[in-house]
């Protein structure tokens, strides 16, 4: 291709559905030069949606959870270099470090290392449990086989779901959360409160408006000391307190990193030949002209597929409209639109519970809706979205 | 088994591509739609539809 000459080497870092769709992305646009992919992961790029949902059930699809078919990247030429970090750039030379010593040259590089779970200093105990990939759903797996109760630090939607798979297996379930309901900071209170009686229908204990100060042991189990004084014991303990986009190693290498890697609406990095898709970046989103690093699946896969054609040369800019979605207790929790900030909150529960719909607007004008078990609704509230929130 | 994509509702997350492979794609507008409805097991579609990100696959079971 016309566009790719000159380039005879690309190297993208990261290997969950954003590298996925890059590597891809760059071969279905013809691009034959050099492919690599870096990552951690001992295994090919799966399905991270299901780690929290289908995974952790007694008899998990792993083998369904891969993004590509067996061989996929040998027959494409794409070099995969498993078990495997970058841990510096030169962006000056065009090359980066790995953690197994090698170097590789790049013309163009593209960083998709996503994040990594946070755990607070205070909460950090051994045995303690974080989900995000596909080991931490088996250890998480293993751990609900005879377990009785669980706590769950974080009543996002990590903690919901696990809550949501935990309950299913008869498993007795503590949620702690924080704020003074669950998904405060991203659905609002009003609404929180209705995410909350969910769980608490379902056998769920939530416990609202309570930090966590401590992790420790207590023989077999853990005991969580809470800020008011009271004590959660549980043998199971997993903290989904979010995470944290992986950039260290961009440290000194000249690109911006400002709560996540930041580019400009073409994935490009202030750095000639670096850009920067899915969890760890921080790109310009035209649809609302702002700098936006989101963590949802669609986005990433969007973002991923964006960047391979930003890698070659073609400046799109990337506007998705923002979508994520969860299912707990068997209901589909689901995310359209963005909204920071909102002004109104209306919420309409007029069909059957559990259900409801939850219409944001600022200044009057629709700017995100969640729903719960109204897949419609949301479908509607995106061809809405798609048509005022464009900007320019 | 009857198998339905309902275009309005999807928005090509590509989860039943992987989750029964063979049985949905995607078109060149990003929209699944299924090629080969015996390509997986009904418990692999079943599995498809519950995971999908915007409830678009639609399972009707035949009658037993």
């Amino acid at each position: 291709m016309a566009r790719s000459a000159g380039i005879e080497s690309i190297v993208v870092v990261g290997g969950g559905v954003a590298a996925d769709r890059c590597v891809h992305g760059l071969r279905d646009a013809g691009y034959g030069g050099r492919l690599v992919m870096v990552t951690r992961e001992d295994v090919a790029p799966y399905d991270r949606t299901l780690v929290s949902k289908d995974l952790l059930e007694p008899d998990p699809p792993v083998d369904r959870a891969f993004l590509q078919p067996a061989g996929a990247y040998e027959e494409r030429g794409i070099e995969v270099r498993h078990g495997t970090t970058a841990t510096a750039l030169d962006a000056g030379e065009r090359r980066v470090t790995l953690s197994d010593g090698d170097t590789l040259a790049y013309d163009r590089l593209v960083i998709c290392t996503g994040g990594e779970p946070v755990v607070p200093e205070t909460l950090r105990c051994p045995g303690i449990l974080v989900l995000r990939e596909m080991g931490h759903a088996e250890a998480m797996r293993a751990a609900l086989d005879g377990c009785r109760r669980i706590a769950i630090v974080g009543g996002g939607f990590i903690g919901g779901e696990v809550a949501s798979a935990a309950v299913a297996r008869g498993v007795e379930v503590t949620v702690i959360e924080a704020l003074e309901q669950p998904l405060e900071r991203v659905v609002g209170a009003e609404v929180g409160a209705r995410v909350a009686e969910l769980h608490r229908s379902h056998g769920v204990e939530v416990l609202t408006g309570a930090a966590a100060a401590a992790i420790g042991r207590d023989g077999e189990g853990f005991e969580i000391a809470l800020a008011g004084g009271r004590t959660v014991t549980a043998d199971v303990v997993l903290v989904g307190a979010g995470m944290r986009p992986v950039t260290d190693w961009l440290a000194g290498s000249g690109v911006r990193v400002d709560g996540g890697v930041v580019t400009d609406s073409a994935c490009r990095t202030d750095v000639p030949g670096v850009l920067a898709a899915g969890d760890c970046a921080r790109w310009l989103n035209p649809r609302y002209g702002a700098l936006m690093r989101v963590e949802h699946w669609d986005t990433a896969r969007r973002h991923g597929a964006a960047a391979a054609a930003a890698a070659l040369g073609d400046d799109t800019p990337f506007a998705p409209l923002p979508f994520f979605w969860s299912d707990q207790h068997g209901v589909k929790l689901q995310s359209v639109g963005y909204a920071p900030v909102w002004d109104e909150v209306e919420i309409d529960e007029t069909d059957p519970a559990p259900g409801f719909v939850a219409r944001y607007r600022l200044d009057g004008r629709l700017v995100g809706v969640f729903a719960a078990g109204r897949p419609r609704a949301i479908g509607l509230a995106r061809k809405e979205l798609q048509a005022t929130s464009t900007e320019v | 088994m009857r198998i339905q994509v309902d275009e309005d509702l999807c928005i090509g997350s590509a989860n039943c591509v992987n989750l029964a492979r063979g049985v949905f794609e995607l078109d060149d507008e990003e929209i699944a739609f299924v090629a080969d409805p015996t390509a997986a097991s009904p418990e692999e579609i079943r599995q498809a539809a519950k995971a999908c990100p915007t409830a678009a696959i639609v399972i009707e079971e035949d009658e037993e």
